[in-house]
């Protein structure tokens, strides 16, 4: 039987977030689960509730948590997203540690939450583990050929192609670029010294790190494993699985696709929970 | 100032938000509305009751049983429960601000839910886009329902990937609760009473076409079914709920 109580964390308490916890929180590493884009702690389509459910009935603390400006925590004005997500990150490392002392810590992460957690990783020692959904991806040396024949063997382009001509030509007439290119415009992304950072440190650190991609990220990411090899880190391979769904929606919007992700990240986080307990926090 | 608890033995989940005037009388009780809709409004509703708080009233937000924050699953729920739950949230919200003047104010199904209400401290409904009849609203889940199906079988075709047979449904919604929100409907007699309701509508034909007195149009059209994804803080529509809160 989980429990459930209200977190607090910040200068006056005022960011807001829900802990899940097991029976026994003896030795519990500390799962928590950051907002995905501009979305409430609960979403997207109450993902973050029901994960941090199931995630404490296997025996880890979850905490499902509001960052500065998102659901119901006040934003700070005068910060970039970085700072203000790592000064966020510091106050509730702390609020935990009051009430857990120092435990091995996972972040959770959708889309920017994904991003927040690799960044937050590249500077903590503390965090261990990953769960990222639709992080960004390096591209490998067979990307570009891969997405060429994907668009090759395409009907749908062949019988549009009129349709796509006309469209660039008029793009490049006009002198006008789209207002956001790709998705990525509206993310504060990791930079490379960031992904390099994080991920040998996971290395070191004997972490794990569970990478799940879907539709949105097929312009940067078009084969399982690709993540892996384009980081290019030894040791990685054997502490990271990557789970690649091209037919599921960036914020899983299909009840179907939500239970699949739930169930592949409870056998993922079972699997490693023993690990996870014996690392040692920083 | 939010204070976030659990109330109703833990089952429910609430936010609190303070009036700034300690001798408020009026608390507000927002009844969300479901779903991704929830999702959509949730900052704005939490911005809107921050807002009431400082202009000097009470603002209570809750989770029906088995959405978002409370306890339970989907699977679980009933439209009586959610009546039920409307009557504990504002047993509650009467118990943490001391004020005895509730305005119920409900936002899409939210507010079907709301009108069907009778307690004796509800002096004022206020709706945000009311669903008038919960037969029309599962309508429209099942053309949300529809149009994600449409837009993942696009994007297979774009993306040139398979494209799966499953259930394309945004929730699975178990058999009693569509069947409960269907029967609900907003009472004419509410909704057409000045003083007693007040409907903000981002359908600028609503107001002109339903023949209302007590109805703002605030300059803003948006649609519900179609924009599925984002996240909305819609300044003028919470602009036009915050005056009236406080006429």
């Amino acid at each position: 039987m989980i429990k459930e109580r209200i977190f607090t964390y910040g200068e006056h308490q005022h960011g807001i977030g829900v802990l899940s916890e097991p029976e026994d929180t003896f030795n519990s590493p500390i799962a928590v689960l950051l907002n995905a884009g501009l979305s409430h702690r609960a979403e997207p389509y109450r993902l973050n509730v029901l994960l941090g459910r199931q995630l404490a009935e296997l025996g880890y603390i979850a905490l499902r948590v509001d960052l500065s400006g998102k659901g119901d925590s006040p934003a700070r004005e005068t910060m970039t997203n970085r700072e203000s997500v790592a000064l966020d990150w510091s106050f509730m490392k702390k609020s935990l540690e009051k009430l857990y002392g120092s435990r091995p810590l996972l972040i959770f992460g959708l889309c920017s939450g994904a991003d927040n957690g690799i960044k937050l990783c590249a500077q903590d020692p503390s965090i261990k583990g990953l769960i990222l959904l639709d992080p960004v991806s390096r591209q490998d040396a067979g990307f570009a050929k891969r997405e060429l024949l994907r668009k090759l063997t395409n009907p749908n382009k062949w019988l549009n192609i009129h349709k796509v001509v006309s469209r660039r030509l008029k793009q490049n007439t006009s002198g006008e670029s789209s207002l956001l290119n790709s998705p990525m415009d509206l993310r504060d992304e990791p930079n490379d010294n960031d992904m390099d950072q994080c991920f040998e440190s996971l290395v070191e650190k004997d972490g794990r790190v569970l990478a799940v991609f879907t539709s949105q990220t097929l312009y940067h990411y078009n084969k399982l494993g690709q993540f892996t090899s384009a980081m290019g880190i030894n040791g990685l391979e054997p502490i990271i699985e990557e789970v690649f769904w091209p037919n599921a929606k960036h914020i899983f919007s299909i009840e179907v696709h939500r239970q699949r992700l739930i169930g592949t990240i409870a056998d993922w986080a079972n699997k490693h929970l023993d690990h996870l307990k014996t690392l040692q926090p920083e | 100032m939010i204070e976030p608890f659990f109330f109703d033995d833990s089952r429910l989940f609430g936010c609190y938000s303070s009036a700034m005037d300690p001798n408020a009388e009026k608390v507000v009780v927002v009844c969300p509305p479901l779903f991704d809709e929830y999702r959509r409004t949730y900052r704005a509703l939490s911005e809107l009751s921050v807002a009431i708080s400082e202009r000097g009233n009470h603002a209570f937000r809750f989770d029906y049983y088995g959405t978002a924050e409370s306890q339970g699953l989907l699977s679980e729920a009933t439209t009586e429960g959610w009546l039920s739950d409307i009557e504990k949230a504002i047993d509650e919200a009467i118990a943490v601000s001391g004020a005895n003047h509730v305005v119920l104010l409900g936002v899409r199904f939210g507010a079907t839910l709301a009108a069907q209400i009778n307690h004796a401290s509800v002096k004022d409904f206020l709706f945000w886009d009311p669903v008038l009849s919960g037969e029309r609203y599962v309508e429209w889940l099942n053309e949300i329902d529809a149009i994600l199906r449409q837009r993942h079988q696009s994007a297979a075709r774009e993306n040139n990937v398979p494209f799966e047979n499953i259930e394309y449904r945004n929730f699975d919604l178990p058999p009693e609760l569509v069947t409960g929100m269907r029967e609900l409907a907003i009472p004419e007699s509410t909704l057409n009473n000045p003083g007693l309701c007040f409907t903000v509508s981002t359908d600028p034909e609503f107001c002109p076409n339903s023949g209302l007195s007590n109805c703002a149009y605030p300059g803003l059209s948006y649609d519900w079914p179609y924009y599925h994804d984002g996240v909305i803080t819609q300044k003028p529509v919470l602009e036009a709920l915050l005056d009236r809160v406080f006429v």
